[in-house]
C-alpha cells in the first residue's frame, strides 16, 4: 500500500533507478509543483539562446526529476540562460523570489569546452513569507579534460517550494564538482544525475544543509559509471531541526563496461530535535566486476561526551551544537568561492541553531 | 543578476594543446590494455554448463495419497481445510486470506514474478504416508531420502528432536523425551492446531498478517504442515531443535507454517534447513515464520536454504520480541531461482535485542533478493545485520533491506553492513538500504561495498605455492566465513562444499 501523500500533493518525481518496498514512502518525493499556477511572470534573462541540441539531449537523457517537470520547465521557462564557458571563467549568479517575482522556471545550459577550466555560481533566495515556486533545469555538457565547478546555494523560506534537476554529461577525462549548500525550510526538490560517459570522468558532490521548521528536504543523486576507470563520491553533511525531513537517496550504478571504476557516497545527519525525520537510501548498483563501490550512512544526535567538552569550557549548550554542525559543513562551505555569501550562511546557521 | 569575470591565467594555445594530446595518448594506452585483460580473462574462464548437486538433485519416484487440481479455488481451500479435519475458526482464516491473495497484485518491485502461475501449481500434496513416530516406520523411499541427507544421524548425534517435512506433511516427529517432561512442545503445526487450539489462535496470524503481501496471503489460505514450538518460562533448551523442509513432487509448492512462542525467560535454537530435488516444472515455496519471544528470552533461529534452481522461494519470516528478549538470526540462501526473504525483526519491548547474520550466493539464472529489516518500536533496542552477498555466471544477488526507528525508539542503536563479492561482469549485484529515522536520540551507522577478489591476495597466495583456483576459493571461503562459524557444524560443512562445488572452474 502506497503510504499517505502529504496534504494537496499527488504529483511524484524523483523516483529510484530500483524501487524497494512501497510502504516505506522512499521510492519517490512528491514535487509540489501543482501547489501554484504557473503565471508568465519574467525573470530577468540571462545571455545566450539556449541550444536546441542539448535541450534534446536534456529531453532524452530519462534523467531529471520527472518528465512532467521537465516538460513544464520547457513550456514555462521564464529565465533563460546558456554559458559557453573558457578557461579561467567565473560566472555568479543571484536571484531573488519575491511578492512580484514569485515564481521561477529557469532553464540553464552550462558548455564547457576542451580542456578548460571554469566555475559556476548560483544562488537563489526566498523572502520567508512569499509563497514562491521554483521549477529549474541545468544541462552541463563538460567535454574532454575539462573542470566545472558548480556551486548552488539555495535559502528558501517556509513558504517555498523548489525544484531542480541537474543533468550532466561528463566526458573522457572531464571533471564536474557540485557543491550544494541548502539552507531552506520549504519543500526543496535537489535532483542530479550525472551520466559518466567518458573514460576518466569523474564528478564530485559535496552537499551540507541545515533544514529547519518543517522542511522537506530531498536529495537525490543519480551517478550513472558507464566509461572505464570514471570516479564519483558523494559527501553529505547537515542538521536537521524542529520538524524537518530529509530524505538522502544516493544512487552508484556501475554499468557494465565500467572497469576500474570507482565510487563512494556518504552521509551524515546530526538529529537537533527529536521531532525531525531523517531517511537515508543509499544505492548501490553493479553490473561490473571490477569496481569498487561504497557507501556508508550514519545518523544521530551530538556525542554528549563532545558537548560535555565544549561545554566545560564555558561555551554553552546551543553555542556549542552550532560549532559542531558548523565544523561537519564547513568543508563544503569553503568550496563557495564568494566570502560574502559564506558570511550569510554562517550567520543563518547561528541564527536557526543557537540564537 | 549575473555577473562574469575571468580570473585565469592563461595557457598558451600550444601548451593546452599539447597537454590534451598528452592526456588523450595515455588514455588510448591503458584503453588498449584493458581489453587485453578482459579477453584474458573471459578466455581464461570456462563455463559451468550443469551443476550436480549430489543428493541433494535425487528424485524418488512416489506415490500420492491425495493430488488436487491445479489452481486455486474456494473449493481447494475448502477440501484442505476438511481433510485436515479443522476448526471452523481456521477454514474462515483461510477464506478471508484467499479473498486477500485474490485482491493483492505482485510487489512492484524486485524480481519478475509474472511467472509464478497459480494455475500451474498444485498447493496440497499429500504423502500416502502416515505420521510416524518411529523412523523404522517411515516408508523407505522417503527415509532413503533423509537419510541421504543425513537427517537422523543428526538426530542421534545431538538434535534434541527432528521435524523433517516431505512434501506437505509431516511425516515424522520426535522429541525427546527429556524436553517433553519439561513442557516443551514440539510437534507439526497440523497436530497443534488440533491439540493446543487455544494457544493456536491467540497467536497465530498475530505476527506475519495475511495483508503483508500477496504471497503471505496465499500461504495463509493453502498453508500445510510446519512446525510448532512452545517453550515454557524459565527453560532452557540445550540442545538445538531441527526441522527439514523437502519438495519432491514437481509441481507442488510448500507453505509450511511455523509458529514458536518462548516464554520469559527461556531460550532455544531453532534450525530449519531446506533443499529440493530439481524439476523442470515451476515450484513455489510460500511459508510463513512467527516467532514470539516474550521478556528476555533468547531464540536462535538458524536456516540454510539449498532449493532447487526452479524454485520460487518466497517465505515471510518475523519476530515480535519483548522487552530484554533477543531474536538471533542465522540466513544463508544458496538455492532457488528466485528469492525474495527478508527476516523482520519488530523489537517492541524495551532494550529487546536482535542480530542478523546472512549469506547469498547467486550462481547462474539466479535472483536471489534478500535483506533484513529491524524495527525499532521502543526505547533503548538495538539491532545488527551482518550481510554479504557472492554472485557469479549472471547471477543476481541484491541485499535489500530496512531499518526503522520509531518516535518512541530513543536510545536505539543499529547498525547496518553489507559486502557484496562479483565473481565475473556478467553478475549482477545491488545494495538496497532503506533507514527511516523519527526520533533524535539514536546511534545508526551503515556501511555496504561491492568488490570484486582482491589481485594482491591471490597473489600472495600464489607465491605461497597454492594454485590459482584454490587461492580464489579460499579467498570465497574467508569471505564467507563470519557466516559459516554461526552455523551448526554439518551445515557450515555443506555450505563450504556448495561454495566448493560452485567454484570449480568457474571464476578465471
Amino acid at each position: 500500500m502506497d503510504p499517505k501523500a502529504p496534504e494537496g500533493l499527488s504529483l511524484k518525481g524523483s523516483v529510484l533507478p530500483n524501487i524497494t518496498f512501497r510502504w516505506t514512502g522512499v521510492n519517490y518525493a512528491y514535487t509540489g509543483l501543482e501547489d501554484l499556477a504557473y503565471q508568465n511572470y519574467s525573470f530577468e534573462t540571462g545571455e545566450g539562446e539556449l541550444d536546441p541540441k542539448l535541450e534534446d539531449a536534456l529531453e532524452n537523457s530519462g534523467l531529471g526529476i520527472s518528465k512532467e517537470a521537465l516538460q513544464a520547465n520547457k513550456d514555462l521557462a521564464n529565465f533563460t540562460n546558456y554559458l559557453e564557458l573558457g578557461e579561467g571563467d567565473e560566472v555568479k549568479m543571484s536571484l531573488v523570489l519575491n511578492k512580484e517575482n514569485p515564481v521561477l522556471v529557469d532553464r540553464q545550459q552550462i558548455v564547457l569546452k576542451e580542456g578548460q577550466h571554469a566555475r559556476v555560481l548560483v544562488d537563489i533566495s526566498s523572502e520567508d513569507d512569499v509563497k514562491v515556486l521554483r521549477n529549474g533545469t541545468i544541462y552541463i555538457d563538460a567535454k574532454e579534460d575539462s573542470v566545472l565547478d558548480l556551486v548552488l546555494v539555495s535559502r528558501f523560506g517556509k513558504d517555498a517550494t523548489s525544484n531542480i534537476s541537474i543533468v550532466s554529461k561528463v566526458s573522457d577525462g572531464a571533471e564536474v564538482n557540485i557543491v550544494n549548500a541548502e539552507v531552506s525550510a520549504g519543500r526543496v526538490l535537489f535532483n542530479y544525475a550525472a551520466d559518466l560517459v567518458g573514460i576518466d570522468a569523474q564528478t564530485n558532490v559535496s552537499t551540507a544543509y541545515i533544514a529547519s521548521e518543517e522542511a522537506s528536504l530531498d536529495l537525490y543523486y543519480n551517478i550513472l559509471h558507464k566509461g572505464a576507470e570514471t570516479l564519483s563520491d558523494i559527501q553529505a553533511n547537515g542538521a536537521l531541526l524542529d520538524k524537518a525531513h530529509k530524505a538522502f537517496r544516493g544512487t552508484l550504478d556501475f554499468k557494465e563496461g565500467s572497469e576500474g571504476a570507482k565510487g563512494n557516497e556518504e552521509e551524515y545527519a546530526i538529529l537537533l530535535s527529536p521531532d525531525a525525520k531523517s531517511i537515508a537510501v543509499p544505492l548501490l548498483l553493479s553490473h561490473e566486476e571490477e569496481v569498487e563501490g561504497n557507501h556508508a550512512a550514519s545518523a544521530g544526535r551530538i556525542d554528549e561526551e563532545m558537548l560535555f567538552y565544549l561545554t566545560s569550557r564555558g561555551i554553552n549548550r546551543k553555542q556549542a551544537e552550532g560549532l559542531i554542525v558548523a565544523a561537519r559543513i564547513t568543508p563544503t562551505l569553503d568550496k563557495i568561492f564568494d566570502d560574502e555569501l559564506r558570511e550569510i550562511i554562517m550567520k543563518e546557521l547561528e541564527e536557526r541553531i543557537v540564537l | 543578476m549575473i555577473k562574469k569575470n575571468n580570473t585565469a591565467v592563461h595557457l598558451s594555445q600550444e601548451a593546452l594543446q599539447e597537454r590534451l594530446k598528452e592526456r588523450k595518448e595515455k588514455r588510448e594506452v591503458s584503453r588498449r590494455e584493458r581489453q587485453k585483460a578482459r579477453e584474458k580473462r573471459s578466455a581464461e574462464r570456462t563455463e559451468v554448463v550443469e551443476m550436480r548437486r549430489g543428493v541433494y538433485d535425487n528424485k524418488n519416484k512416489f506415490e500420492y495419497a491425495l493430488k488436487l487440481e491445479k489452481g486455486l479455488t474456494e473449493e481447494i481451500v475448502r477440501e484442505i481445510s476438511e481433510s485436515k479435519d479443522e476448526p471452523e475458526w481456521m477454514l474462515n482464516k483461510r477464506l478471508e486470506a484467499l479473498e486477500i491473495f485474490n485482491k493483492t497484485p505482485n510487489p512492484s518491485w524486485g524480481p519478475d514474478l509474472s511467472a509464478v502461475d497459480m494455475n500451474e501449481i498444485s498447493t496440497y500434496v499429500r504423502p500416502k504416508a502416515q505420521l510416524e513416530s518411529n523412523w523404522q516406520e517411515v516408508p523407505d523411499e522417503i527415509r532413503s531420502t533423509f537419510d541421504q541427507l543425513g537427517i537422523p544421524e543428526a538426530e542421534l548425534e545431538m538434535l534434541s528432536g527432528v521435524g523433517a517435512q516431505y512434501d506437505s506433511e509431516v511425516v515424522y516427529h520426535n522429541l525427546k523425551q527429556r524436553f517433553k517432561d519439561m513442557g516443551v512442545v514440539y510437534t507439526d503445526f497440523d497436530t497443534a492446531v488440533r491439540e493446543y487450539p487455544d494457544i493456536v489462535q491467540e497467536y497465530y496470524g498475530k505476527c506475519v498478517n495475511p495483508r503483508l503481501h500477496r504471497y503471505a496471503a496465499l500461504h495463509y489460505a493453502v498453508w500445510s504442515g510446519g512446525s510448532f514450538v512452545s517453550v515454557p518460562q524459565g527453560i532452557e533448551v540445550d540442545f538445538p531443535l531441527q526441522s527439514y523442509f523437502r519438495l519432491n513432487a514437481p509441481g507442488a509448492g510448500q507453505f509450511e507454517h511455523t509458529l514458536i512462542i518462548i516464554e520469559e525467560g527461556s531460550s532455544a535454537h531453532f534450525i530449519e534447513g531446506c533443499s529440493a530435488p530439481k524439476y523442470n516444472t515451476l515450484n513455489l515455496h510460500a511459508g510463513a515464520v512467527e516467532l514470539f519471544i516474550k521478556d528476555d528470552a533468547h531464540l536462535r533461529y538458524s536456516t540454510i536454504e539449498n532449493w532447487s534452481r526452479n524454485m520460487y522461494n518466497l517465505n515471510t519470516k518475523r519476530a515480535i520480541v519483548d522487552k530484554g528478549g533477543k531474536i538471533e538470526w542465522v540466513s544463508g540462501s544458496f538455492g532457488s531461482a528466485v528469492s525474495m526473504l527478508y527476516p523482520a525483526s519488530i523489537l517492541r519491548g524495551e532494550g529487546a535485542q536482535s542480530e542478523f547474520t546472512g549469506i547469498t550466493f547467486a550462481g547462474k539464472d539466479q535472483y536471489l533478493d534478500t535483506g533484513a529489516q529491524s524495527m525499532h518500536l521502543a526505547p533503548n533496542t538495538s539491532s545488527s545485520i551482518n550481510s554479504k552477498s557472492i554472485s557469479k555466471s549472471n547471477g543476481i544477488a541484491i541485499y535489500r533491506g530496512l531499518v526503522e526507528i520509531g518516535p518512541n525508539a530513543h536510545g536505539s542503536k543499529s547498525t547496518v553492513s553489507c559486502e557484496s563479492l562479483m565473481l565475473d561482469s556478467e553478475s549482477r549485484s545491488d545494495t538496497i538500504p532503506t533507514i527511516r529515522i523519527s526520533t533524535d536520540d539514536v546511534d545508526l551507522g551503515h556501511e555496504a561495498k561491492i568488490g570484486r577478489i582482491d589481485e594482491t591476495a591471490i597473489f600472495y597466495l600464489m607465491s605461497r605455492g597454492i594454485p590459482e583456483d584454490e587461492a580464489k576459493a579460499m579467498i570465497v571461503r574467508g569471505f564467507a566465513e563470519p557466516i559459516a562459524k554461526e552455523l551448526p557444524m554439518e551445515y557450515a560443512v555443506e555450505m563450504n562444499n556448495l561454495i566448493s562445488l560452485e567454484l570449480k572452474g568457474a571464476i578465471g
